[in-house]
């Protein structure tokens, strides 16, 4: 029996038994499903962690995981405070969000936000860094005859002659003897004449509190601890609050950090006018989650929506509508049964399956109806005819199509990396299981719920098909031109399109802790990713730390060793060098005699005088400098008709009052200071052993190895500089880990893994094809939408924008699959009818690609109102590749057929082989005739 | 034995007629007319910058005695130079104080209150104090001249209580103990090379 008869005989028999048995199957079905349900609900299990998805580098996991063990687990949520123009009301929030969380020790049990500043006390001066304690020398020693003179006659007006012979003899200096000096004479620093011109204007005009203005001098630090000891990014624009929140998976840590953020939200209200929010690497990840995971229910339920949508215009069947989403309900609880059962667990990458399974295999059942559909005719009622018909004729396109779709995920299955692997696994099985439901269920379900009686009058099969628009194809060489332009442009836009590797480009850039970790990086340079590395032991901590230290992609390193004082020997020495200066000079705590304010003013004039030339000169990119002294000159303007006893008579007062404040002031600075380095130079020095547990516990493990933290100098969440970073911490330490690794080789190898992929899943439709249709050039057609789409997708890219990147690149294989798919529904066809081949593009196969792109486009292109970025270009990508796909196939590909039908035909008529063991027969077959044809 | 009293006789005679022509004018009048002139160049509308330069570059040469100011700048170690040097070293010295000062004039001085208040004699020497007043700026600046035969001429200025020929002297000092005389030299001939 021929081939053709026996697929007619095979048809008709399933469709017949429909009459009888459609109520069952579907019963079957839905029993099937609901036990699917049932068994998902039960066994399968979210996995959110993204080391899970990089099996390929178990060594890294391991490492990953020990350090992970010996130091980690902590402070996974950072609260970033926007320090204001002071850090009190920072420090004021820290103390009250501390306050607040501690009520929660099951939710929040670590908080890590300030060291006791009265450990670190005795040996302050020691932890300066060197060359800011070089400065303060330096500082101390220049202005040793200022001190000196202050202190043998204390008054202001002392201060400010002093003050003023130092700038008279800069100026006279600078202008005839300076091409003497080695490098060029700099402009006296007036940061402490400013502080006290602001505090005298201050006093003069009646407001308090006095601040004192030896800050300017002396470290800050050093006399007020009350706000010491809390964690400041480096420019002190940022004070940081450290949350480990309670252990567990995705679910709790979204919780508590939800839960975190009501409590900054409450804790805010009480300090007015601060800007607070939460990041960390917790939080990202949990709004990344959280993000994708509202995005890809979004996806699903746009999808189902728009294409029942779509379904309903289309089929203008409410019947038919039902019928196919019943089909992928159940399909798609199968699924996630065959899921459970062969792979246990969705991942983070795997659970976006759904959308894009039923992107595609909506394509089936739509290809079908439309069929049918045509079959009908006018009178639009099935009959058992009609639907063996239709099921017959559509059969081989559906199901190679079906295959191809599965080729093309099949590869990603064998990618080395895991998240891939199961996400190609589960569609390939998913694409499986739509196939086989489509092509069960769909009849089914229209005999169920139309009846479709037995046609009393034979139906001739195939029926007359109508042209696509009746589109007449007079000039396919003009089309097939512009297909090949298009195609050409394409291979253009790839050199032009980029892959956009940078993770915060996908995410909601609105999202709270982007915004935060973005303020971070831009503002402070501060990233709270950092490279990890273990050392054995100190000298090798001390070694590896330095060696960090001059790399130029590192920005700073922590270790235990940033909580002790480094070089304190070296450091001892320059305190020593002070110690002559310091004992010295003694400051009494009252002035000597009131000044007079006219003689006050008299030398503010004076300085003023110079002051006022010495900016006029100063060159331009000395802008700092050149601010400083027109706050002198400003501060002097204001302070001089002050000083005038007749128009203000209380000023001999405040003045008094000033000058009181001043000195009690610098006589307290100055014992404070002589204190401390009388301290630093007698204490013993400090060790391990005297920092807080806090510190220990996060940098040294109970083996006694040491962790050392390593920041990056640039934004790691671009390719290039996470490359170098990563580079130059392996250079060091080939087992260093950390998020910026992790990050590197999950960006590496989920790009490797799509292109290996995706290159491996072309060779295999391209071969698949070749064996299906048996020629060479019939597999080249059935390409050409997918090759002509991918170039008009890839220039549209190019205009738009538009780069791939890790959201989007997950959609390609949906192009893909739909590129392939429309190239063997519509050659099929072609193949396989005569009247579809006088005709080159029968509408109805028109109509169910155009539908199938459509769904595909309206369901995916409304993903375009998602705020987070991957999700857009998802729907950017989804839409402009259906499109493109669609225009290709439905002009393109039908020119290529008209031309190709005016050529000789030398072709078989399509002769579908569904079964391996048949198509091995046949080429063995094949063989054997060449070989006797070969022995005639 | 004569000749002493000889060469005392003569001395005196010269130093009488110095006198003399200096009590043409005092060192206060002498002073004010210095001002006056530098402040007209200053304040004159069809003047440039530039142009300005040499006229107040002109006034200093006239007014400054700078053979004595070359000496008194390096102390003891003029004593030791050859005729060669002391002349090599007086027209750097020149060169470079009437730059800076014509530089100093050009920044400070322009349509000024000028207040002029003691004058005082000390061995022939006088001292003229003043000070230059603007709205919330003051700054007291003295003159310090000795009589010529052509009247007053000055050998220092003292800005704001920092004398100019005692800042050159510190400074010449400093590098001729911590180089040598002859780095000194050199750097004073690249500076004169790059102000030409």
């Amino acid at each position: 029996m021929p081939q053709e008869d026996k697929l007619k005989q095979c048809c008709t028999r399933f469709i017949r038994g429909l009459k009888i048995g459609s109520w069952p199957l579907i019963a079957g079905a839905i029993l099937l499903a609901a036990l699917a349900v049932y068994y998902t609900y039960a066994n399968l299990t979210v996995s959110t962690n993204r080391n899970d998805l990089i099996a390929s580098n178990k060594g890294l996991l391991k490492l990953s995981n020990k350090m992970e063990k010996a130091f980690g687990g902590r402070d996974g949520l950072v609260v970033v405070v926007e320090n204001g123009k002071d850090k009190h009301h920072a420090v004021q929030f820290a103390d009250a969000l501390a306050e607040e969380l501690r009520r929660h020790p099951d939710r929040f049990p670590d908080l890590f936000y300030r060291l006791d500043p009265e450990v670190f006390k005795p040996s302050a001066l020691l932890y300066l860094e060197h060359q800011d304690l070089v400065k303060l020398k330096d500082n101390l020693l220049g202005q040793q005859n200022l001190l000196q003179g202050l202190a043998a006659d204390p008054r202001i007006t002392t201060f400010y002659q002093l003050v003023n012979g130092q700038i008279a003899q800069a100026m006279i200096g600078h202008l005839f003897t300076g091409f003497l000096e080695e490098k060029t004479a700099e402009v006296p620093d007036v940061s402490l004449l400013n502080a006290t011109l602001k505090q005298l204007h201050h006093s003069l005009t009646g407001q308090e509190p006095f601040v004192s203005p030896f800050n300017a001098f002396f470290p800050k630090e050093l006399s007020d601890l009350s706000e010491e000891g809390y964690f400041f990014t480096e420019d002190d624009k940022f004070l940081l609050f450290l949350v480990t929140p309670k252990r567990g998976g995705y679910a709790t840590v979204s919780r508590e950090l939800e839960f975190l953020r009501q409590v900054v939200h409450r804790v805010k209200a009480g300090v007015p006018g601060l800007k607070v929010g939460v990041t960390g690497p917790d939080a990202l990840e949990a709004d990344e989650m959280h993000s994708s995971l509202k995005d890809i229910t979004l996806a699903t339920w746009l999808s189902l929506a728009g294409q029942m949508g779509l379904l309903i215009l289309f089929l203008r069947s409410l019947r038919r509508t039902f019928a196919e989403t019943m089909v992928l309900l159940i399909g798609l609880c199968w699924t996630f049964g065959m899921i459970t059962l062969l792979v246990g667990h969705l991942n983070i990458l795997s659970m976006i399956f759904a959308p894009l399974m039923l992107g595609l295999s909506i394509d089936y059942g739509i290809h079908w109806f439309c069929r049918l559909e045509e079959e009908e005719g006018n009178r639009r009622r099935c009959s058992l005819e009609t639907l063996s018909c239709a099921y017959r004729q559509t059969l081989p396109g559906i199901v190679y199509a079906g295959l191809a779709a599965m080729v093309s995920f099949l590869p990603l299955a064998f990618v080395g990396f895991k998240g891939l692997a199961e996400l190609g696994l589960i569609l390939t099985l998913g694409i499986f299981i739509m196939l086989v439901a489509t092509l069960l269920l769909a009849p089914g379900l229209v005999v169920a719920s139309e009846k479709c009686p037995s046609d009393p009058q034979p139906h001739s099969c195939p029926a007359e098909p109508h042209p696509f628009l009746h589109l007449s194809w007079k000039r396919p060489g003009v089309v097939v031109a512009v297909g090949a332009f298009v195609t050409l442009l394409g291979a253009v836009s790839l050199w032009q399109v980029q892959f956009d590797l940078n993770p915060l480009h996908l995410q909601n850039q609105e999202t709270e802790s982007v915004v935060w970790e973005n303020n971070l990086l831009k503002q402070s340079k501060y990233s709270t990713s950092y490279g990890a590395l273990a050392t054995a032991s100190l000298s090798e901590l001390r070694s590896r730390s330095e060696a960090l230290k001059q790399l130029p992609t590192v920005s700073h390193v922590e270790s235990i060793l940033s909580f002790l004082p480094s070089q304190p020997e070296k450091k001892r020495l320059i305190l020593q060098e002070l110690g002559p200066v310091l004992t010295s000079i003694r400051f009494p705590e009252t002035p000597s005699a009131p000044s007079d304010p006219r003689e006050t003013a008299e030398v503010l004039k004076r300085i003023n005088f110079k002051m006022a030339e010495v900016a006029k000169n100063l060159e331009k990119e000395k802008a700092a400098t050149q601010e400083q002294i027109e706050e002198t000159h400003r501060l002097i303007n204001q302070i001089i008709p002050l000083l005038d006893p007749r128009a203000h008579p209380q000023t001999q007062a405040r003045l008094a009052g000033f000058e009181r404040q001043f000195f009690s002031d610098l006589n307290d600075k100055w014992n404070l200071f002589l204190g401390y380095q009388e301290s630093a130079l007698d204490s013993p020095p400090m060790t391990l052993s005297d920092l807080p547990q806090a510190v220990r516990e996060r940098f040294v493990s109970p083996a006694g190895t040491f962790l050392l933290r390593v920041f990056p100098s640039q934004d790691i969440w671009n390719f290039e500089p996470l490359k170098r970073f990563v580079d130059s911490l392996w250079s060091i330490d080939a087992e260093a880990v950390g998020d910026p690794v992790l990050l590197y080789v999950f960006t590496l190898g989920f790009r490797n893994s799509i292109l290996w992929a995706a290159g491996l899943a072309l060779l295999a439709i391209a071969a698949m094809l070749v064996i299906l249709f048996r020629s060479l050039k019939m597999a080249m057609l059935a390409l050409i939408p997918l090759v002509v789409g991918t170039g008009l997708t890839l220039s549209m890219m190019w205009l738009l924008g538009l780069p791939f990147n890790q959201a989007n690149v997950l959609f390609l294989p949906l192009i893909l699959g739909e590129g392939v798919e429309f190239g063997i529904i519509i050659l099929a066809r072609w193949q396989l009818e005569a009247s579809a081949r006088a005709i080159t593009l029968p509408a109805s196969t028109a109509k169910g690609v155009a539908l199938a792109a459509l769904t595909t486009t309206l369901g995916f292109g409304s993903l375009m109102v998602s705020g987070h970025r991957g999700t857009f270009s998802l729907g950017l990508l989804a839409t402009v590749g259906s499109l493109s796909v669609l225009l290709a196939s439905l002009s393109i590909l039908p020119a290529f057929l008209r031309l190709m039908d005016r050529e000789p035909r030398r072709l078989p008529f399509f002769n579908p082989i569904l079964l391996p063991g048949r198509w091995l027969r046949n080429m063995r077959r094949k063989k054997t005739d060449e070989k006797t044809a070969l022995d005639h | 034995m004569k000749r002493p009293l000889w060469i005392i006789s003569l001395s005196w005679a010269v130093l009488t007629l110095l006198a003399g022509a200096a009590a043409a004018e005092t060192p206060t009048a002498y002073v004010r007319g210095i001002l006056d002139q530098a402040m007209k160049i200053q304040t004159d509308p069809s003047l440039t910058d530039s142009s300005r330069r040499p006229l107040i570059h002109k006034i200093i040469e006239k007014n400054f005695d700078f053979p004595l100011m070359a000496k008194d700048s390096l102390g003891t170690a003029y004593g030791r130079l050859g005729a060669g040097d002391r002349q090599k070293f007086t027209g750097y010295f020149s060169y470079l104080f009437q730059s800076s000062y014509t530089r100093l004039v050009l920044d400070f001085l322009k349509r000024e209150n000028v207040q002029y208040h003691r004058e005082t004699r000390d061995n022939r020497k006088a001292r003229v104090e003043t000070t230059i007043v603007r709205p919330n700026e003051s700054i007291p600046v003295t003159y310090l001249m000795h009589p010529t035969l052509q009247g007053w001429i000055l050998y220092d200025v003292i800005v704001d209580g920092v004398s100019i020929l005692n800042n050159y002297k510190t400074e010449f000092a400093r590098v001729i103990r911590t180089n040598s005389f002859a780095f000194l030299m050199e750097r004073m001939r690249t500076q004169v090379e790059s102000l030409k």
